[in-house]
Order: structure tokens, then C-alpha cells, then sequence
């Protein structure tokens, strides 16, 4: 059972780190060598998002070259003008929509608490770095649970559930349906209506696993 | 934002639970850190900078906090600001933190250009960036047109020698074109060919007595906006204060006198303050003069004997007379400008009772114009009738701000840059049509709205590559259309900036650069309140992204990048000329250039060296902390006494440095002076040329097709043009006298909103010749009944996602600039945006 539930922790762990890589700049070739798309869809599979796994289906990258991947991730992400799906959560969740705002630091804060910081360019709540804190605080947690340390695992837990409720999931399914909105290919819009299940998929598993945890 | 390691792709489920779960998490943005715990906020501190919001520049201090800028103000030790900011500082954390900063140079991937077309821009390293641009410089220097090349400035720190000057000229092209021409060339016109200072004035306005405010709201605009804030509300209790201006601006709503003339008639207004000063005996003699025999011979319409005067610290008195005064009196100024002629006898008399403590505070509304330049002069002349001319309570020059000047360099200037630098430049400045007489030379003084003509027409011959640095040439100069075009047609452009805008969309490389106040490394130099002043911008927080000092980065690597090319000269100029003036190390990085330049520029402040005079600074470590130096406070009187740098050494109301000036430029073109006014587009022929006198306002558009005036003004809220992608522009709107917020607003008069069937609210179409443009009509009693006015700022089509509605089709609100036609007032190469140029209609849609 202990096994089991690491090894769903670890299952989770990747699926957000490989949904996380979809909202770097594209690199098509590594993409496709890594089965990304084909990968993604697997794990959410696995751990029941089927809507999430059915949209990375839609993923693909073979009709777009580099150069058009690139256009459209700038076109919506990055700009230089306007920038239909802004990657960071403090344009969703502060008064005036600006980059480092008082939920950016809250994030940073967060981060801090279990253990790293962010070692990339830009703010600390881009849409791909929060997944990554996800993906790393449900490694730990798989790590926990095998360990047998539970007064750890009830911490990342926590810090999970918080994050999660108070961060990623209040601003990720606008972003989700930004993509959605604005994406002509179906690497992006594929990406969009994934991110939107798998939040949505979310908040039902991480309020689950928050009446189940044990308490800090 | 790329992916660092492969890694991140790979599953490490499926490696196995002991493995993956005990090598522990792959990361990429993410880094392993101590755990603190959850501790308090980090206490703050208050980092120097300035505040480039406006042409005032003060000097700032931003408040950091964990790294982050969270609150700005003046800077405690500024004499100018006195710790004060106006509103544009605080609007400015919302442009450092605004999500739609350029983050990464980008490249175009579209070649098509044009409005509406997508440049289709795709991250890529900066490597990339500088060696596509060092490739197209090379090939330009290959093919022996580096005269082709232009750099474009817009908003600058005096680090620009490098980048503007140095840069250009030693890469081997004459095309440093700077924006001055934008701005108030025709303002520093007025005051040059008088008082032989092309500069902007310095206002007293402690102890003004009368303050005549002509053409700006001195509390909205005007290089010292906070000074004038804290000043103008003692001042309306002690002084009286005059607005001469068609719109109802602030400072003229609190004056005790408003005088809405018809726009352009600004000469005539000032002619026949002057005419009553006149006749009725009252000028200031101690500056002036007086009949020799004491008696006043001015007398409307009687030509009066030069002989008769006896001049003191002023030349040409009854020249002017003669010329251009002896008939305009207040009645006849008054059926031109349409204003009291009651009204301006009060004002007269107000001022002379006040003399010579009269602050004549000149704007750009009165002079950019057409035909502005002589209104410059004439209301500048007002100045001196006064006495008020570098006196107590008047309108200064400013005191020495003796920044060290830019190293010498023409050796290493090779003979193809010594040859390109002395061709003609693409704006066309000295042609017979365009004098632009800067400094008293035929082409003295840069024409930027002009560019686009010689762009289009090659002449003199065509551009193949721009770069730009914080301008925005396509949105901000009058005739937007014909920028647009010019654009079009450049094969290669460049675009250093921190907000992409309609200039990038020209762009085939947009670069990041550092926001000003925050993160951008320089100095300016500045005067208010009788202090000079120079102020630094220091990195007061780490950029959130990797962006540049386009002054001094830029260069540095587009440097290396020609160096490995071949081309080592500018790379080697740069090392050799700015060393660090404590040690003599040459640099090494272009942020050791940016540092060493910054302490070179500045060192007389803080070396020890010489006394300066002013603030008492020991050393580069205090200058940083404290941010700036203040001078003494300027000597008055300090160009009385035949000091002035006229060709006179007297204040001139009949200009004998004009005269020199344009004579110059007849003779250049082996014409008469007579063909250089026609040429130019003035109407004044014969000695009328070298006096400030009324010139009918030229309009662009038949009146009976659009027969509004249409009225420019800028925002108290414009951060130069760039603020118009922060929320609180919109929200804070209102804050300009007339305007709604989060709307771009027409004000009309009631009287004309009748006439049309109009009301407040209503969407309508402004055209002109130039074109229409969409916005929302306010019927409002402060703009005169004929005229119509509206904030320049909105418009933007391809800036972030508040400025634009639409990107790259619809634009929020209406740019100014698309109505108000192409044109130029000549004798200074000033752009035309003001006077009323621009006629209009307006129609409910």
C-alpha cells in the first residue's frame, strides 16, 4: 500500500515536471525524442485525469516546425505586444496586473519553506516553475512515504495542499482557457485544454489527499 | 525561458521507486536552498536613482524591499524636488513590473512590414542578436555606405555620447539623430535669438511677483514639475498668475487671469502686451533704457527715431517698435486672437507694477507651431520689457553643471568614418527649406520629423539600417502615416527599448533594456528652483529579466561583435577612452565600461579634484549613496552687463544673431534672406524677418471642411510615451482638467457640442487631413468655443495589452498624432504639433 502510494506520488511528480517542460520555449526535435506528448498522456492517464490525458493526445507536433512552434509560443506567452496568456500568476491574482507582485513573493515564500528556491531567469511564479514545486514537493512526498517519515510527509503535504489551493489552482484554468482562446496548433491547444483538466482534476485529488493526510 | 538539462523530459517512475525517489527530484528552475522557516519581511532601504518620467528628471529614491522596488520619492537631498515626486513617479512601479516587457531579444521571422502585419517575433540569445547586427553593420561598411547607417534617440542619459555620438561616428555614419526637434527646438529658439541661450530656462519662482504662464502647465509638464506643485499655491497668494493658453489647464484654473487666445496667435497677444508696456511708458528701464530725453515717444502707430533711445542691457527696442508693435494694439490683438483686449492692458500694467519680478514662463504651445518662432521671441521679449530676464523673480539661465566631456576619439576614426561623418544627414537639416538654425547655424540643430522625408525620398540618399533607443518615431512624431512608410522601407532596423511599441513592429530585432529610475545606469544633468543638478540612475534593484544600458552595453558588445569581424575600431575606442579614473584600469565588460564611464562623466563632483562649488562630496561611494549633486544656487544678473552671448552681448529685440543666422543660410544657397522666409514657409519679409512679430497661424485643412481647431496636450500622467500600458494611467486619468478616466476624451465646448448634437459620452470620429482617429466627447467650458482638445498619450496599436485594444489592429482611444498632419516649423526644425495646425471635424458615431 506504502509502496503503491509512492509510487503514485512519483507518477504525479512527473506529470507535472513533463507539463511544466510544455511551457518552456518548444524545442521540437527533443520534444519528440523524449515522447513528450505520448509520455504526459500516460501519466495523466495513470493517475486519473482521463480529460487531461485525452487532450495531451491532441499534442502534436509533427504538422509545425520549429520555427512555427516558436511563433506561436511567443504569440502567446511571450509577446513582444500583446500577450494573450500571461505565464505568470501574479497578472492573475494582484491588483493591477504586474509582474512581482505581493502573491510573487508569497510564492517565493513557499518555495522557501520546503527547501529551494528558483534558479531561472523571471519571476518565481511562471505557470512552469510552479508545476515544477509541484512536481518536487510530490517527489518528497513519495520519498516520505517510503521512508516512513511521517511528520514530513504531513509537512509537504501541507505545503502541497496550500500552494496548490491558495496559488496554482486559483489562476492556472485562466491561463488554461487563455491557451485554449488564442492557440492555433494543436501542440498549444492541446496544452491548454490539458492544463485546464488536469487543475481541474486536481482540485478534486489534493482536497482528497488533504482529509486523508495526517495532520502537521 | 529554456529547458537547462534533457533530464526534465525523463520519467523516473518508471526507473523504479527506490532509485527515483532517493536521487531525488529532477529540477530546472527550481535549486535546492536552505529551509528558513517561515520568518519576517526583510527590513527595506531607500536606493538613489532618477526619475526620467518627463524632462524634469529628479532625482528619486526607490524603496527595495526583498529585492523588489515597492515605493518611490524625490530625493531628500534634491534643492530642486525637495523630496517630492508628482504623480508619474509612483506610476512608475507599475512600468517596471509590467508583464508585457520585452523579456528576451526577439528577431522578426515575417520580412513583410507594414501596419496590421504581424512581425511574427521569436525568441533568441543574445549572441544571436549581436551577431546578425554586427553581420548587417559589416556589410554596410563592406559596400562603403555606412552613411546609410542611423541611430534614432530617443529618451537619454548624458551616457548617449557613446552609444549616439561615439558609436556612430566612429562606426562611420553622420546619422546621430536625436529627438530634440520632438520636443521644444522652437521654444529654444525664442530664447537663443534673444538672449543667445539655446536652452531651456530656469524659473524663479520664490519671488515672482507676476507669473505669466504661456503655452504649458507648468504643475502638469515643463522640466519642474514637482518644484511648480509645491510653488504655485504660495505663489497665487503673493504673485498674480496669468495663463495664456486656448485650454483651461490646471495652472489656469487656479490663475487670477486665464486668456484663451485662438491657437497660433501668440505673437500678436505678446506684441500687444508689449505695445501697451510701450505707450504707456511702463517697460523696466534699468534693463531696457529710456529716451534720452525722457520723454515717451512710443505712440500707436508713429514710427519713433532709433536715435532717440538710449539702450542699456537690451538692442533693437524701437526697431521692434517700428516694425512689429506700433500697430498692434490691444484692440487689433484682440480681433486676432479673438481674446480682451481689457484683459491684456491689465496684464501690462499687472506685469510692469510687478517688474522686474515677472516670470515669464514660455511652453512649447506657443511656439510649435508652423510659424512659431517668432511667437517664441515675442513672448520671451516680455521677459526682458520686464526686466525680469535673469533677475530676481524671473525667468534664469542656469548655473554651471561641469560634467566632464565626452574623451576625445577621432583617432580612431579611420579615414572612411572621417569622410561619411561630413556627408549630409537624412533629415535634411540646412537644406534651403529647412534652416533649422540650432546655435545659430544653417543646420545647427536636428529636424527628427524630417527624417521620414528624407527616408522616403532618398535624399540624401536612402537608409538601409536604424537603430532605435527608447523612441518610438512612428507613434510620437505629427503624421504618423508617413512614418509609418519610412519604416516600411528600411531593410534592417533595430529597436533597443523596454515595451515593444509601434516602432518594433518596424523592427527586425527588438533588444530589452533597462526601465529608467529602476534599473538603467547613467546620469542627467538638470536645473530648478536656481540649482543645477546632476542626478544619477543607478540599478536600484536586480532586473527581474537580463536587460541592457543601451548606452554603454550595446556598444560595448556590438563592439566585440565587429572587432571578431574585422572591425576593431570601435571596440578598441571605447577601451582606450574610458578608464576608470580612480585606477586607470581600462574595461574589460560592459559593465565595467558603464561603471567607469558613470565615474568619468562625473568625477569633478566627487574627485576632489576642484572645487566645483555645491554640495561638498568625498568620493564615489557617498556620490552613489546619495544620488546627486547640487550646485550653488545661480547669481542673478549673471548675463547682465553685455553678457549675454549674443552677437550684441545684449538681450536683442531686434536680433542681430538671427540676422547673422539667416544671412548664413542665404548665402549658402546663394539666395536672399526673403527666399529663405518663403522657403521655410514664414510669410514676414525685409527686416520684419530678424524681430519677434504676428505671422497668421498656418492651418492644414480647409475650414470649411474641418472647422475646428484641434488643441495637443500632454498628460500629466504621460511617463514621456510610455506609460500608457499601466492600469492606474486609466484609472488616474482624470487627474488631467477635463478628462474621465479610463476613457480617451475629446473636450468641446458646450457651445460647439450644441452645434454638433453632441453630449458627454458619445463616441465620435476626429478627421483631419492627416486622418480620424476614434475617442470619446466631453462637453466642457475650458476649452474656447472653435477649438477642440485632447491629451496626447492613447492610441496605441501594437504596445501591451492595456495600451492596445487589438494587437496590431485596433488601437485604445485615438493618437493624437494621426490627426495632427505632417509638418515642421523650419527656422528651428521643430516638429509642428501645436498652434492649431491641425484643423478638424468632428462627427457622432
Amino acid at each position: 500500500m506504502t509502496t503503491d502510494l509512492a509510487q503514485t506520488a512519483l507518477l504525479r511528480s512527473d506529470a507535472y515536471r513533463l507539463l511544466a517542460a510544455c511551457f518552456y520555449e518548444p524545442e521540437r526535435e527533443m520534444f519528440r525524442e523524449e515522447n513528450l506528448c505520448a509520455n504526459l498522456a500516460d501519466l495523466m492517464a495513470k493517475i486519473s485525469s482521463p480529460a487531461a490525458a485525452e487532450a495531451c493526445r491532441g499534442m502534436e507536433l509533427a504538422d509545425n516546425s520549429q520555427e512555427e512552434l516558436l511563433q506561436e509560443y511567443s504569440a502567446i506567452f511571450l509577446g513582444p505586444f500583446n500577450i494573450p496568456a500571461q505565464p505568470y500568476g501574479s497578472v492573475y491574482l494582484d491588483q493591477g496586473r504586474q509582474l512581482m507582485g505581493d502573491s510573487t513573493m508569497a510564492v517565493k515564500k513557499i518555495y522557501g519553506e520546503a527547501g529551494v528556491q528558483h534558479d531561472i531567469e523571471g519571476p518565481p511564479d511562471h505557470i512552469a516553475i510552479e508545476l515544477e514545486f509541484m512536481s518536487f514537493l510530490e517527489g518528497k512526498i513519495a520519498q516520505t512515504i517510503s521512508e516512513v517519515k511521517q511528520a514530513d510527509l504531513a509537512d509537504y503535504a501541507a505545503i502541497r495542499a496550500r500552494f496548490f489551493n491558495r496559488f496554482l489552482a486559483s489562476w492556472a484554468s485562466q491561463l488554461g482557457q487563455a491557451i485554449v482562446d488564442h492557440a492555433t496548433m494543436p501542440f498549444y491547444r492541446g496544452l491548454g485544454l490539458c492544463l485546464l483538466a488536469f487543475i481541474d482534476a486536481e482540485k478534486g485529488n489534493i482536497a482528497q489527499a488533504a482529509e486523508a493526510a495526517p495532520t502537521p | 525561458m529554456k529547458i537547462k538539462r534533457r533530464d526534465f523530459l525523463k520519467l523516473s517512475a518508471a526507473t523504479g521507486l527506490a532509485a527515483a525517489a532517493f536521487k531525488g527530484s529532477t529540477l530546472n528552475a527550481l535549486a535546492d536552498a536552505y529551509r528558513p522557516g517561515i520568518g519576517g519581511e526583510k527590513p527595506g532601504y531607500w536606493v538613489a536613482s532618477t526619475c526620467q518620467g518627463c524632462t524634469t528628471w529628479c532625482p528619486a529614491e526607490v524603496f527595495v524591499q526583498d529585492g523588489r522596488a515597492v515605493k518611490v520619492r524625490g530625493n531628500r537631498h534634491s534643492k530642486q524636488n525637495e523630496g517630492v515626486l508628482c504623480p508619474r513617479g509612483h506610476l512608475s512601479l507599475q512600468q517596471v513590473y509590467d508583464p508585457d516587457r520585452i523579456k528576451t531579444p526577439m528577431k522578426r521571422t515575417n520580412p513583410v512590414k507594414g501596419r496590421g502585419v504581424d512581425p511574427k517575433f521569436v525568441p533568441i540569445s543574445w549572441d544571436e542578436a549581436y551577431n546578425t547586427i554586427a553581420d548587417k553593420m559589416m556589410e554596410l561598411r563592406k559596400n562603403n555606405e555606412s552613411e546609410k547607417y542611423a541611430l534614432m534617440r530617443g529618451r537619454y542619459t548624458y551616457m548617449r555620447d557613446i552609444l549616439y555620438e561615439v558609436t556612430t561616428k566612429v562606426f562611420g555614419s553622420p546619422n546621430s539623430i536625436s529627438h530634440s526637434s520632438m520636443c521644444a527646438e522652437a521654444e529654444k529658439f525664442g530664447v537663443f535669438y534673444t538672449e543667445g541661450k539655446w536652452e531651456y530656462r530656469d524659473y524663479d519662482l520664490d519671488n515672482a511677483k507676476y507669473i505669466l504662464i504661456w503655452g504649458c502647465d507648468p504643475v502638469a509638464s515643463n522640466r519642474m514639475v514637482p518644484a511648480a506643485i509645491k510653488r504655485l499655491g504660495n505663489a497665487i497668494e503673493r504673485a498674480t498668475v496669468a495663463a495664456v493658453d486656448p485650454r483651461l489647464t490646471t495652472s489656469a484654473a487656479k490663475a487670477q487671469e486665464w486668456v484663451p487666445l485662438n491657437p497660433g496667435t501668440d505673437a500678436a497677444v505678446a506684441g500687444a502686451i508689449a505695445h501697451v508696456m510701450l505707450t504707456e511708458g511702463i517697460w523696466h528701464k534699468e534693463f531696457v533704457g529710456d529716451f534720452k530725453d525722457g520723454k515717451n515717444l512710443f505712440k500707436a502707430g508713429v514710427t519713433v527715431d532709433e536715435a532717440a533711445f538710449a539702450e542699456k542691457e537690451s538692442h533693437g527696442l524701437v526697431k521692434w517698435w517700428n516694425l512689429a508693435l506700433k500697430d498692434m494694439t490691444p484692440k487689433k490683438a484682440a480681433e486676432i486672437a479673438a481674446v480682451d483686449a481689457d484683459q491684456l492692458v491689465r496684464i501690462a500694467r499687472g506685469m510692469a507694477k510687478a517688474a522686474p519680478n515677472v516670470c515669464v514662463w514660455m511652453g512649447p504651445g506657443c511656439c510649435m507651431q508652423p510659424r512659431g518662432a517668432y511667437n517664441s521671441m515675442a513672448v520671451h521679449a516680455l521677459s526682458a520689457l520686464t526686466g525680469g530676464v535673469d533677475n530676481v523673480g524671473g525667468s534664469l539661465q542656469g548655473s554651471k553643471n561641469p560634467t566632464n566631456k565626452v574623451p576625445k576619439y577621432d583617432k580612431h576614426m579611420d579615414e572612411v568614418a572621417k569622410k561619411k561623418t561630413k556627408l549630409k544627414k537624412i533629415d535634411q537639416r540646412g537644406y534651403l527649406n529647412l534652416p533649422a538654425l540650432g546655435g545659430g547655424k544653417s543646420g545647427g540643430g536636428v529636424s527628427t520629423n524630417n527624417c521620414a522625408t528624407g527616408m522616403l525620398a532618398k535624399d540624401p540618399y536612402d537608409i538601409k539600417m536604424v537603430v532605435g533607443y527608447m523612441n518610438n518615431f512612428v507613434f510620437s512624431n505629427n503624421g504618423t502615416d508617413k512614418w509609418e512608410k519610412a519604416m516600411e522601407a528600411v531593410p534592417f532596423t533595430v529597436h533597443l527599448t523596454t515595451v515593444a511599441s509601434e516602432f518594433s513592429m518596424y523592427s527586425d530585432i527588438v533588444l530589452p533594456c533597462r526601465t529608467n529610475l529602476f534599473e538603467r545606469i547613467g546620469f542627467v544633468k538638470t536645473k530648478a528652483n536656481r540649482h543645477a543638478t546632476c542626478t544619477l540612475l543607478q540599478s536600484t534593484i536586480e532586473p527581474v529579466f537580463t536587460v541592457i544600458n543601451e548606452e554603454t552595453d550595446y556598444p560595448w558588445h556590438i563592439g566585440q561583435k565587429l572587432k571578431e569581424r574585422g572591425f576593431p575600431n570601435l571596440a578598441d575606442c571605447l577601451t582606450d577612452i574610458f578608464k576608470d579614473p580612480e585606477t586607470g584600469k581600462a574595461p574589460t565588460s560592459a559593465a565595467e565600461l558603464t561603471e567607469y564611464a558613470l565615474k568619468y562623466y562625473t568625477s569633478p563632483f566627487w574627485d576632489g579634484k576642484k572645487d566645483v562649488g555645491g554640495d561638498k562630496i568625498k568620493g564615489w561611494d557617498e556620490m552613489k549613496r546619495r544620488g546627486m549633486w547640487n550646485s550653488d544656487a545661480y547669481k542673478y544678473k549673471s548675463q547682465w552687463g553685455g553678457k549675454f552671448s549674443t552677437v550684441t552681448k545684449k538681450f536683442e529685440f531686434y536680433s542681430e544673431t538671427l540676422k547673422k543666422a539667416l544671412t548664413g543660410h542665404a548665402e549658402k544657397h546663394k539666395v536672399d534672406v526673403d527666399k529663405v522666409m518663403e522657403a521655410a514657409g514664414y510669410t514676414a519679409r525685409g527686416e520684419l524677418a530678424f524681430v519677434p512679430h504676428y505671422e497668421p497661424p498656418k492651418q492644414n485643412g480647409d475650414p470649411k471642411q474641418f472647422p475646428l481647431i484641434f488643441i495637443d496636450y500632454k498628460s500629466r500622467l504621460n511617463r514621456e510615451g510610455r506609460s500608457q500600458n499601466c492600469p492606474w494611467y486609466y484609472e488616474f486619468k482624470h487627474v488631467d482638467p477635463g478628462d474621465v478616466g479610463e476613457q480617451d476624451t475629446v473636450r468641446l465646448n458646450p457651445i460647439d457640442g450644441k452645434a454638433l448634437g453632441l453630449k458627454d459620452g458619445d463616441k465620435v470620429k476626429i478627421s483631419s487631413i492627416g486622418g480620424s482617429i476614434e475617442c470619446v466627447a466631453r462637453l466642457w467650458e475650458g476649452v474656447k468655443p472653435g477649438t477642440v482638445s485632447k491629451s496626447f498619450g492613447q492610441g496605441h496599436w501594437a504596445v501591451g495589452r492595456t495600451a492596445s485594444k487589438v494587437f496590431g489592429k485596433e488601437a485604445r482611444g485615438g493618437n493624437n498624432n494621426t490627426i495632427i498632419p505632417w509638418d515642421l516649423e523650419r527656422l528651428s526644425g521643430s516638429n509642428a504639433r501645436n498652434g492649431g495646425h491641425a484643423m478638424v471635424k468632428i462627427e457622432k458615431v
